[in-house]
């Protein structure tokens, strides 16, 4: 069983013991994912290189110091907290500084840095605009790319598997290739959730999907619900109502879904609001459901910080470090709530340690 | 075979000094120099992969991605437009197992060995090494594609082998003597190209280029009638740097077949002193060939392949402007202009191509002896003593 990352001693940051981050970033460059590509895959690389842009650098937030190439997102998708455009919000050039070149890629030893500096026991990766962006192509390729994508943050991780967590790419269109996925990965000590790319046409509660929702429930992995890596039907409430309501996840007692509010219109307490009326008083059910916010996010208001989730955003906003401080003085008590008991329970870890 | 290899020397010290005398007492470069596979090695190794050698002009490399690819001597090169929109020169060979990237002209986003799929980026970062995560103290950082030195002169690119080799710009900061930044060749952009496989050595191209002896027997129909022997006028000792010109002085010279300018005149030539007005031959040392006219430049470069074998890429360019309405081939007579100056460099192209095969074949006699040089052949002489004396003396102090 993989254990939840050891507790890490108090480096003068406060009370920074097991905390626990659901939202780092990459960004792989596609020159990655090819690598990791299967000969299949690579025999349809021309295909898929003819789709691919130059993307633009984003200096001082962990890019490489060269253009690579990315497949282009789409622009007009409204998003309220957008970690992936630059915002008013801009993080300082100190904060900046702070992070080192090539975390966004192939730079874990920088990334870990940055956890330790931050005290941050664990981080969990997923992937920039350029995977998502995947959505838009044929199912099979798309499965190609993720399962390439899935063997890069794999290894990625491995720098450090109990630090690093990797957060697997499945594809809804391909229930079966995704259960396969999770069976051929569930081994990796790094390997701690996945993320469904939903369309339109299948519907997370067809019977298709069983073998993957039972596959997660062997594995003891929970679902990172990314709207963004979705069709745009596929919102919080929504998949929500389809789980709950088709009886998903009462057929599957071991499901849980963390809901993130990273790139979507929704705050965490908009989450935490779609969570509680989609349990009612079903405490049970309640207590495997998320939601996951940025720190700007907790600041729309969230008093009761238990079922929450957070998401630092790192390298994007900058500074690991900031953030965290940031979350911390939002939440007050409730940050040890969100910062390391429900992730425990996200994760599967088992109930908080006594101090 | 050479006839002396002592002393550092691939060629007798006599004959290099029987060539560096003034041109009517000069004895010219023993037949060997345009056979012997030894003295073309030692041509390649001192000129080829130590100097700077043109590969085309910015505007075959327009685009982000844009590559042409080159051979000099047996070094195949990549030149590519990067991410950042700067000219790069890399060796077109994987750090795997050596095979060539890319063949032709094109455009990429990457460069993908066909072999075993490595990927670098335009820059040349090595991006991409499938299934090596076993491979032990492997680095991709240590494995870039070698990078070879660019530069950028008037709008033609050059590269060199040379990792210590001084600026281009230096070797050819004297042109504006001869007035050469009046043609605004850095203005002019490319609208016909092509290339020839010649059976001769690549001096014999070169040494034919730059006399005008020939001119009135090779060329009785074309550059004959507009500029006889008489008028054109050698300008040796001009500048000591390693580039020459004559120029044949017919006033206002262009490739058209009435002589009349078809594309807007370079407005910079108004005022030209005399001397240089007309058709100039200019040779940028060891192999560029430009021929920049009123109205447009042709200009051609001759890549040795062998002792015996030259591939010869000859390109026509004309004002900016003409040669947008050329491409998008909405104005039938700057089509027709740009297709009339094309066939007429061609004709004289052909006329020299042919003599210098015949010539190559005379080269090639077991009774070969050196000749002698007459007074219109003084830069043709003075770039074989260059030749002689970078590569077929001794090793030149480093």
């Amino acid at each position: 069983m993989r254990g939840l990352a050891t507790e890490l001693s108090d480096r003068g940051h406060g009370a920074a013991v097991g905390v626990v981050d659901l939202g780092g970033w990459v960004a792989p460059a596609m020159e990655l994912i090819y690598e990791q590509g299967t000969a299949a895959f690579r025999g349809q690389w021309p295909r898929i290189e003819a789709m691919l842009e130059l993307a633009p650098l984003r200096p001082g937030r962990g890019d490489w110091p060269h253009p690579s190439l990315a497949l282009p997102g789409e622009a007009t998708r409204p998003a309220r907290h957008d970690p992936w455009r630059r915002s008013a919000a801009e993080p300082s050039p100190a904060a900046e500084s702070a992070v080192a070149a090539g975390v966004l890629h192939d730079n874990p030893a920088g990334r870990l840095a940055a956890l330790e500096a931050a005290g941050v026991a664990l981080q969990l990766i997923s992937p920039g605009p350029s995977l998502d962006a995947c959505r838009a192509l044929p199912a099979n390729l798309a499965a190609g790319v993720f399962a390439a994508y899935n063997r890069y943050v794999v290894e990625y991780c491995r720098e450090d598997p109990q630090r690093l967590g990797a957060v697997l790419q499945l594809h809804g269109s391909e229930p079966g290739f995704s259960a396969q996925e999770v069976a051929e990965l569930r081994g990796e000590a790094s390997v701690r959730a996945v993320s469904l790319c939903l369309a339109v046409r299948i519907a997370p509660d067809d019977r298709q999907f069983d073998p993957l929702w039972q596959a997660l429930q062997d594995a003891d992995l929970p679902v990172l619900h990314r709207p963004s890596f979705c069709a745009r039907v596929w919102s919080p409430g929504r998949l929500l109502s389809y789980l709950h309501g088709a009886g998903v996840l009462e057929r599957f007692p071991g499901l849980r879904v963390g809901l993130a509010a990273g790139e979507s219109e929704h705050s965490a307490s908009d989450l935490a609001g779609c969570i509680s009326r989609t349990v009612g008083g079903d405490g049970e059910l309640g207590s495997r459901l998320f939601a996951v916010a940025s720190s700007a996010q907790f600041a729309d208001g969230c008093e009761d910080a238990d079922g929450m989730l957070w998401a630092s955003d790192f390298p994007l906003r900058g500074s690991l470090d900031s953030e965290l401080e940031r979350v911390r003085g939002i939440l007050g008590t409730g940050a040890r709530s969100a910062l390391v008991a429900s992730p425990r329970r996200f994760l599967g870890a088992g109930a908080e340690p006594p101090e | 075979m050479p006839s002396s290899l002592q002393n550092g020397y691939a060629l007798a010290p006599e004959a290099i000094e029987a060539v560096s005398r003034p041109v009517v007492e000069a004895v010219t470069l023993p037949p060997e120099c345009y056979t012997d596979p030894l003295l073309y090695e030692r041509e390649c190794e001192r000129i080829f992969y130590r100097d700077w050698i043109c590969v085309g002009r910015v505007e075959d490399v327009a685009e982000v991605g844009d590559f042409l690819t080159r051979t000099i001597g047996r070094e195949p090169l990549v030149i590519v437009r990067d991410g950042n929109g700067t000219i790069r020169a890399h060796l077109n060979v994987c750090r795997h197992r050596r095979c060539t990237l890319v063949e032709g002209t094109g455009s990429a986003k990457t460069f993908r060995c066909p072999y075993h799929g490595w990927m670098y980026g335009l820059d040349g970062t090595l991006r991409a090494t499938p299934a090596f995560r076993e491979t032990l103290d492997f680095d991709k950082a240590d494995y870039p594609l070698m990078g070879v030195k660019v530069e950028e002169w008037a709008g033609f690119i050059f590269v060199n082998l040379n990792d210590d080799a001084a600026p281009f710009a230096d070797r050819v900061s004297e042109t504006t003597r001869w007035g050469a930044d009046r043609y605004r060749m850095d203005r002019m952009t490319t609208v016909r190209r092509w290339e020839y496989e010649v059976p001769c050595n690549w001096k014999v191209y070169v040494d034919n280029f730059i006399e005008s002896y020939h001119v009135p027997w090779v060329h009785p129909e074309t550059f004959a009638l507009l500029t006889p022997l008489k008028s054109w006028v050698d300008f040796p000792g001009l500048s000591d740097q390693p580039w020459a010109v004559q120029v044949g002085q017919t006033p206002g010279l262009t490739f058209s077949d009435s002589g009349d300018a078809l594309f807007p005149v370079t407005p910079e030539l108004e005022g030209l002193p005399v001397d240089y007005d007309g058709m100039p031959v200019f040779l940028v040392f060891p192999t560029l060939m430009v021929l920049p006219s009123v109205d447009a430049i042709a200009y051609y470069v001759a890549y040795p392949e062998g002792p015996e074998q030259t591939r010869v890429m000859v390109r026509v360019c004309v004002p900016a402007e003409s040669a947008a309405a050329d491409a998008r081939g909405d104005d039938p007579a700057v089509v027709a202009a740009a297709d009339e100056y094309a066939a007429n460099v061609k004709a004289f192209l052909d006329e020299d191509n042919d003599i210098c095969r015949r010539q190559q074949i005379g080269l090639r006699s077991r009774r070969g002896a050196p000749g002698r040089y007459c007074k219109h052949e003084s830069l043709t002489r003075s770039f074989d003593q260059w030749v002689a004396e970078r590569a077929y003396g001794p090793a030149p102090a480093s």
